[in-house]
């Protein structure tokens, strides 16, 4: 694996502030809480959390699209901290965004030639003639027929929505795209054809993900290394390898269990866990997972325990792991 | 009637339903047949626009005329066609022989109704409970799926309760009469994973101390395989593929139940590349002369394109609807 570090995420917080009303008593939310991981050039990090964790703030805030409270993004080299908007613009180019809903993510009143070149004009990148023939070649690379282009996104289906999000994404040739639930809404017929196709283009144009998805299958299939989120902490990043031999955090594993399995049947002691996803405005103090953990000691409803580097590669954070 | 051991408690036969729309005629049911039997679980499978709700709609009683339509068949429950019965006569069965529970626990309850209060409305309804009785009884049933503090859960509103707990009165709220069939259509699509695999816990528990039988609709395959004793494979409105959930998963005929089996990502020791199956499902109004599979299909032969295929049993019971295992 070649590894040059592409993007290097440190020490990165992001807090929203929450309006105080009688039924919310709290004035703050930690979506993301010190989260610190690289990703390397030409591999895809898989990110996989449930609904709420903050996978999609941190999504978000890596591209700057929200900016971190604490913490810095170092992006090929660059602190986005530190540069004026103008070189925000010229960064912007090598870094993309795929979003989940490809009907809500597509301006409805323009045609799909609009839609993939306006950020060729945006960038002012390419002349008249230059934004066509690269609108012809996007298309072909995504799988879709030329004819497509005069239409409009309704008159697509789903998954061919999608291809348009993928090309638009790809319309300014970036280094890095962070793909947010980019198959979630898919049948599993097309999400299986958009998998296999994003692989494709990574290799085609050397491209870097940031793949975030609830779906675990999903994520381990397309990933090289995954990170696992909970309420706003990475708590395990593996590679895929470690991750199926030997995952260590009890919420990776329990995850990894309660993922119905294609024809295993009916089996009966699955590791599931009680209760439900605390409130992120109120999260548990210590480690956050330890009102869910069945192995949760003393330590853990005090102390919150730290990333570290468990194998080469493997970093944990659990009280368990030594 | 005479009693046989194994009678079924619901028969679909010959179900076509229609629908009309301004680009024409919708078939989104084609002679479908199956039947379920006492505390028997099926699953019905099947992508966007294959017609599993509305399969699940029309043993409800629920499909809106106009513009829907059953123009052919009849459902059997308990040996009385659904299809005939007046509005009056089916309600006494809905909700309380056969019941339902949604995808969106947050769009399917009451907003301004209390989880008690939606919870007894059906006992007093169905069973002529008195208010304070079937309240009571609705702490109970709340208790029993798993609801902490349920006294004070069953004051509260749907909006105060988290995404798991408000299927689980959704599944309280099914379970309240004790029906002989529970439809559940998609019940933990919305769900995050832990929660989901807690839901069919609960769900399939609760089914077996009350001998309910179970129509489950997903497109997760996964989750048939963990709840399921039988599966029907829909496409495009037909039955593709219909049999025992071991045999299908181990031994599917049917190239479209192979291709959704292989599209499944799964996590294994070495990565692999997902199998595709090509191209897209056909718009409903588009009229396929052949069988509906065979534009995507690559076994598909000249008679795919010309003749539909029967579901024929080509094991015992197993059934299939392709040209290949004639």
């Amino acid at each position: 694996m070649n590894r040059d570090v592409l993007v290097s995420v440190r020490n990165l917080d992001k807090n929203f502030k929450l309006k105080k009303t009688k039924a919310n008593p709290f004035t703050s939310l930690k979506a993301v809480d010190d989260v610190t991981f690289n990703i390397y050039k030409r591999e895809t990090l898989g990110l996989v959390g449930e609904s709420g964790c903050g996978k999609s703030t941190l999504g978000r805030t890596i591209l700057h699209l929200i900016k971190p409270t604490e913490g810095e993004i170092i992006f090929d080299d660059i602190n986005l901290n530190l540069i004026s908007k103008k070189e925000m613009k010229e960064a912007r180019k090598k870094m993309q965004i795929i979003f989940q809903d490809p009907s809500a993510s597509l301006n409805p009143r323009k045609r799909i030639n609009e839609i993939i070149e306006e950020p060729m004009i945006i960038h002012k990148t390419q002349d008249k003639k230059g934004r066509d023939k690269k609108v012809n070649e996007l298309l072909n690379v995504v799988g879709l027929d030329a004819y497509h282009k005069k239409r409009y996104p309704h008159e697509l289906s789903g998954g061919q929505k999608q291809r348009v999000g993928i090309a638009r994404a790809l319309a300014l040739n970036p280094k890095f795209i962070v793909c947010d639930e980019a198959v979630s809404a898919l049948d599993v017929s097309v999400q299986a054809q958009v998998i296999n196709l994003m692989k494709d283009l990574q290799k085609q144009f050397n491209l870097t993900y940031l793949f975030i998805s609830h779906n675990l299958n999903v994520v381990y299939q397309i990933s090289d290394r995954v990170a696992v989120m909970y309420l706003g902490k990475i708590v395990e990043i593996a590679t895929y390898s470690q991750l199926y031999e030997s995952a260590m955090h009890p919420y990776t594993k329990s995850l990894l269990a309660s993922i119905p399995k294609v024809g295993d049947l009916k089996k009966e002691s699955k590791m599931v866990l009680k209760g439900d996803v605390p409130n992120p405005a109120n999260a548990p103090k210590g480690c956050k997972f330890h009102t869910r953990c069945p192995f949760a000691m003393d330590v853990c409803k005090v102390q919150s325990p730290e990333l570290k580097e468990y194998s080469k590669d493997h970093f944990v954070a659990c009280h368990l792991v030594k | 009637m005479n009693k046989k051991p194994e009678k079924n408690l619901l028969e679909v036969k010959n179900l076509t339903i229609q629908f009309k729309s301004e680009e024409g005629i919708v078939k989104a049911i084609n002679n479908m047949n199956f039947s379920i039997k006492k505390k028997e679980k099926v699953g019905i499978v099947g992508e966007s626009g294959s017609g599993k709700s509305v399969t699940s709609l029309s043993i409800m009683g629920l499909i809106p005329n106009p513009p829907g339509e059953i123009t052919e068949g009849e459902i059997l429950f308990k040996g009385n066609d659904i299809v005939k019965l007046t509005n009056s006569q089916i309600r006494k069965i809905r909700g309380n022989e056969i019941s339902m529970i949604f995808q969106e626990p947050m769009t399917s309850l009451n907003p301004i109704l209390t989880c008690g209060f939606q919870i007894a409305e059906s006992l007093m309804l169905h069973k002529g409970m008195n208010k304070k009785n079937a309240l009571s009884r609705a702490v109970k049933l709340l208790e029993s799926v798993g609801i902490p503090d349920p006294k004070n859960n069953a004051k509260r509103y749907p909006h105060q309760l988290s995404g798991g707990m408000k299927q689980r009165v959704m599944i309280a709220m099914a379970l309240a009469c004790e029906p002989e069939i529970l439809i559940a259509d998609e019940p933990t699509t919305a769900l995050d994973v832990t929660i989901q695999a807690q839901i069919l816990n609960l769900m399939n528990k609760l089914c077996d101390d009350h001998d309910t039988s179970i129509i489950l609709i997903t497109h997760d395959l996964g989750v048939v395989s963990e709840v399921c004793d039988k599966v029907i494979v829909m496409y495009t409105g037909h039955v593709l593929e219909q049999a025992a959930t071991k045999e299908l998963f181990e031994n599917s005929f049917h190239p479209y139940t192979k291709g959704l089996i292989n599209s499944i990502p799964k996590i294994t020791k070495e990565k692999y590349r997902l199998q595709e199956i090509k191209g897209m499902v056909p718009n409903p109004t588009e009229k396929i002369e052949g069988c509906s599979f065979y534009p995507r299909c690559e076994f598909a032969k000249e008679i795919c394109k010309k003749e539909k295929p029967e579901l024929i049993e080509v094991q015992e019971n197993h059934f299939v609807r392709c040209w290949l295992y004639r």
